[in-house]
């Protein structure tokens, strides 16, 4: 991989020769990974299980012909398959309103998982955006922001999120909304406080005397360091987002009650526990394994990412 | 070893610094102000300095912690905007980041990082972890101006190839490197720029010794080859004796006293500088000296002293003047010195003419 | 001087499984020390000096161990003894300085107390009472930490005590790590580096500190440093070390002035010396290498001018060079 390609090339040609390069070094970078996620099967069975979810959540339609907003009132509460009243028809039983459970959890997924990667994703953008502000040209602005965010900190989570929601009333993006307004604090303090110690490195200053403006520092050059770490703390709070999403269903707060949501499902079937408790268990389990796959892959991501950066 | 330069020849000092004053605020929060009553401190780091480097000489820059000699390498590098003072190069004042620069050619305006540039003491965190080498080192190329990425990378295998690597290490990352190379990667980025002037920040005080001597020596050749003027910042007064043509000593953000190597590792005059001397381990029986153990710390750059900053801990102390007055800067031989034991010598007088300040007046 | 040296190391090896192999830290290495004698041990990174301190002691963290060898102690061999044994040895037999103090003193207690810590648990003031309430055992103690405060330098100690470690300068804190390791009275002060991160001045106040202690307690000293100056200095024997291995070692006026050994030959030689402006240094070629992979025989070979065929052939013994007991590890002297 060296300078040897003809000096009279084309400009076309040079550009490719370097895209070549950057290629090379992604596909790196992603045999990498692969290996350290293959010596980790706590973590590669949480990511494979993820993209599980994942394809329910896309190919819902295809998984299943029932509606899962109507049901059939003649079959209400019917049992999973393995009960004798059971049937394969409806694998894991019916609701109170003759829905089919599975269908419904499918369908669930798509809840789930948007509440959990747009409200991760918007506070991922915000607490960023503002902590690599705020710990690159501190000052007032860093004053401000810094006690807001020590202000939204003190509320606890669910309470603040209840708080909002009924204020706002039910509604995907008034979820989306409550679940941001305190989420990008977190992002907010981790970004800025890597963001103070880059800053002091040697590194930053050499790009300073190569003549690079602020906004290329912040970007180029500090951004690429404290990225692993964005990533690392995402992954394990969307587990959080997502049991908060179920929570405010569970309380009626949260998408509106037509919305198959695994929250609500669990609360609907409070009432028939004892007669049949598939239809608050199931979705409960289709929360646990979900968070927890969530949980082990970023733990494992978060190995995988950090010892490899401080090799020294 | 570089050439000295004849003062008689009108030459102008390739970097003169006059008056130059770094202060750093220390502002406690807006509570601890108001309700509190918390001042703000001030530290000063560097406190009046008036320094020249001749074009092709090496000025090694010597003192302890704290007293200010990095904070006064990067403001000669226009890394940190003095608070006071100016800086000149080849006799043009520097106008915020920009200086006027002379060459055959013509006179342009250029940001002073093409002229000057900076070597770190950390192998460790003066390279960004997350680039490769041919990144590290195009960043400045592409601000000298070479946009096409081909003409780019033959610069950069060109000075790895100068300083001792080559291009099987374009596509590694710092952390496979050792100190010594990784070292060597930050002088061949100080070099992309093809500055006229390095500040070499302690470039050899994290690594071994005897790879301390491999890029010393490096540094020497690229001093001859490109004819750089350096300013060699160094705690370890071995190298410093080394490589420097004049040394100058710091001491709490001032500068104590200044001269040729030998004549001021010699017969030191300033007493900090005796002590310095006298504590440095030495192997050579021969060239050790009588111990002088001085009383008391290194004082801190926030509270300075009235009058000679270092008389609370001077063996040498004159009387009540040292604590009063902060004693002028006297030419004793060859040397420079800011110390009352020597009033009886003539003040110093700056060794150059400069012919006018103003672009107008120039030539 | 009695006869009996006060420690005794005989075939040190001590390893590092590493995923590559495993790593030679320190290699059969032979040591003697007198009471009140004060060793250097020389070298640079990588070349386990400051190993063979940590497992004089037995600190040599997991996956680490010491695979050979004895370490004689007045005559006790150190690496039979239980861990309870040990723990009567460390810090009031034999004491360690480290490095850098600011990470070796705990931030959250006062330094006085620190120092305390180290009598107390070696129960060096003994009450009848347990000691929470036993006052007159207290106030005795105070007293022995004041008192060492006062011998190693830190001004108003009654002041001092109190005050924790980051109110401290670079130099009082060396001072008060030294404090510690002494309180108790050992024998024997292992140093690993501790003036490289101190300024000069201050390294040369540490040092006169610790020639004083050497010379009024008679507390013998193994100084670990890179800096070939302190140790010319301050000790009376030095030991080159190189790769894991000893490869010279004698009286200090021996091994610096009439060095036998190449790369202490080319370690002297690559530093500039004050007095001799005109003198070129010479680096060393090369690099260290890895120490997984060390080659047969001397491990300097690849890096030494005088390398002959037969320095790889075998492991190379000591040959006597000089006097009094100069050795070096080089078949140039066979």
């Amino acid at each position: 991989m060296s300078a040897n390609v003809p000096a009279h090339s084309t400009l076309i040609s040079r550009q490719r020769y370097l895209w070549g390069i950057r290629l090379r070094m992604w596909q790196r970078n992603a045999v990498d990974f692969w290996r350290e996620l293959r010596q980790r099967p706590l973590a590669l069975l949480g990511g494979i299980v993820i993209l599980i979810y994942l394809f329910m959540a896309i190919a819902a339609p295809y998984l299943t012909t029932y509606d899962p907003t109507r049901g059939n009132l003649r079959m209400r509460l019917e049992p999973p398959f393995w009960y004798p009243k059971g049937s394969w028809d409806y694998p894991l039983g019916t609701d109170a309103q003759g829905r089919d459970l599975l269908t419904r959890i499918i369908y669930g997924s798509r809840v789930s998982l948007a509440v959990g990667f747009l409200a991760i994703g918007i506070s991922v953008v915000i607490g960023t955006i503002l902590g690599l502000l705020a710990g690159y040209f501190r000052g007032r602005f860093d004053n401000v922001i810094s006690r807001l965010a020590d202000l939204l900190l003190a509320f606890p989570y669910l309470i603040f999120a209840i708080g909002v929601m009924a204020f706002l009333g039910p509604g995907f993006a008034n979820l989306i909304l409550a679940l941001t307004f305190k989420g990008w604090v977190e992002f907010f303090r981790l970004v800025r406080g890597e963001m103070l110690a880059e800053k002091t490195k040697e590194y930053v200053e050499a790009a300073r005397v190569a003549g690079m403006g602020h906004w290329a520092i912040i970007v180029k050059e500090i951004l690429p360091n404290i990225v692993h770490s964005i990533f690392v703390l995402g992954t394990l709070r969307m587990g959080h987002m997502i049991i908060m999403e179920a929570s405010l269903s569970f309380l009626g707060l949260g998408v509106p009650p037509h919305i198959p949501a695994w929250g609500s499902m669990v609360a609907a079937g409070r009432d028939y526990l004892l007669i049949a408790w598939w239809v608050s268990t199931f979705p409960g389990l289709a929360i646990l394994f979900l968070v927890l796959a969530i949980n082990v892959f970023g733990e494992g991501l978060r190995d995988i990412l950090d010892p490899r950066l401080k090799i020294e | 070893m570089s050439v000295m330069v004849d003062r008689n020849t009108q030459q102008v000092p390739l970097i003169e610094a006059r008056g130059v004053r770094k202060h750093f605020l220390l502002r406690p929060g807006f509570l601890a102000r108001t309700l509190a009553r918390a001042q703000t401190k001030i530290v000063r780091a560097v406190d009046g300095v008036d320094l020249h480097i001749w074009p092709g000489e090496t000025l090694g820059l010597v003192g302890e912690s704290g007293c200010g000699k990095t904070t006064l390498g990067r403001v000669l590098t226009r890394l940190y905007e003095p608070t006071a003072g100016e800086i000149y190069f080849e006799g043009h004042p520097l106008r915020g980041d920009k200086v006027m620069y002379v060459n055959g050619d013509g006179r342009e305006e250029v940001h002073f990082y093409r002229l000057a540039q900076i070597i770190f003491q950390n192998p460790y965190s003066s390279l960004n972890p997350r680039k490769t080498v041919r990144d590290i080192i195009g960043v400045p190329l592409r601000y000298r101006g070479i946009t096409d990425p081909l003409e780019r990378e033959e610069e950069i295998v060109r000075l790895l190839r100068r300083v001792g690597l080559n291009e099987r290490h374009l596509d590694a990352y710092p952390h496979q490197f050792s100190g010594g190379q990784r070292q060597r990667i930050g002088i061949a980025r100080a070099l992309a720029m093809r500055p006229k002037f390095i500040v070499a920040d302690e470039p050899v005080s994290s690594l071994d010794v005897s790879i301390q001597a491999q890029v010393i020596n490096l540094l020497e050749e690229l001093q001859e080859e490109y004819n750089l003027t350096y300013l060699f910042i160094a705690h370890d007064l071995s190298v410093i004796y080394y490589i420097s043509d004049r040394v100058a000593v710091m001491y709490l953000g001032h500068i104590v006293e200044e001269g040729p190597t030998d004549a001021l590792f010699e017969s030191p005059k300033h007493p900090y500088t005796q002590a310095l001397l006298a504590a440095i381990p030495r192997v050579n029986k021969k060239a050790r000296r009588e111990r002088i153990i001085l009383r008391g710390n290194v004082p801190s750059p926030i509270d300075p002293p009235k009058g000679c900053p270092f008389h609370p801990r001077c063996f040498a102390k004159k009387g009540r003047i040292c604590e009063e007055e902060y004693p002028p800067t006297f030419q004793v031989g060859e040397q420079r010195v800011a110390c009352w034991l020597y009033d009886q010598y003539p003040v110093a007088q700056p060794r150059y003419t400069t012919t006018g300040t103003r672009e107008e007046d120039h030539d | 001087m009695s006869d009996t040296p006060l420690l005794e190391i005989k075939n040190l090896t001590t390893i590092y499984p590493t995923k590559r192999g495993n790593v030679r830290a320190v290699d059969g290495v032979d040591l003697t020390l007198h009471e009140g004698e004060i060793l250097g041990i020389v070298g640079e990174s990588g070349c386990g000096k400051s190993t063979v301190l940590l497992s004089i002691l037995r600190l040599i963290r997991k996956p680490g161990r010491i695979a050979n060898g004895h370490i004689l102690f007045k005559g006790r061999d150190l690496l039979t003894l239980s861990g309870r044994e040990m723990r009567e040895i460390r810090g009031k037999e034999i004491a360690m300085i480290f490095q850098d103090p600011l990470s070796t003193l705990n931030p959250a207690f006062p330094v006085g107390e620190q120092i305390r810590e180290s009598l107390r648990l070696h129960h060096i003031v003994n009450g009848r009472l347990p000691w929470p309430l036993d006052r007159a055992a207290r106030s005795k103690e105070k007293e022995i930490v004041l008192k060492i405060m006062e011998e190693v330098g830190i001004p108003s100690p009654m002041d001092r005590y109190r005050s924790y470690p980051h109110q401290f300068s670079g130099g009082m804190q060396q001072r008060a790590l030294i404090a510690i390791a002494l309180v108790c009275g050992p024998s024997l002060l292992l140093a690993d580096e501790p003036t490289t991160a101190l300024d000069v001045t201050i390294q040369a106040q540490i040092l006169d500190l610790m020639r004083r202690i050497n010379q009024e307690r008679g507390t013998a000293i193994i100084l670990v440093t890179h800096d070939l100056g302190v140790a010319a200095e301050f000790c009376d024997s030095i030991a080159v070390m190189y790769a894991g291995r000893i490869v010279e070692q004698g009286p200090v006026d021996q091994v610096i002035g009439n060095p036998q050994h190449p790369y202490t030959q080319g370690l002297l030689e690559s530093r500039p010396r004050l007095g001799e402006r005109g003198r070129r240094i010479h680096p060393i070629p090369g690099n260290v290498p890895d120490l997984v992979d060390l080659p047969e025989g001397c491990a300097f070979a690849p890096r030494c001018p005088y390398a002959r065929p037969e320095c790889t052939e075998g492991p190379i013994p000591f040959y006597p060079v000089g006097e009094n007991g100069h050795v070096a590890r080089c078949i140039l002297h066979a």
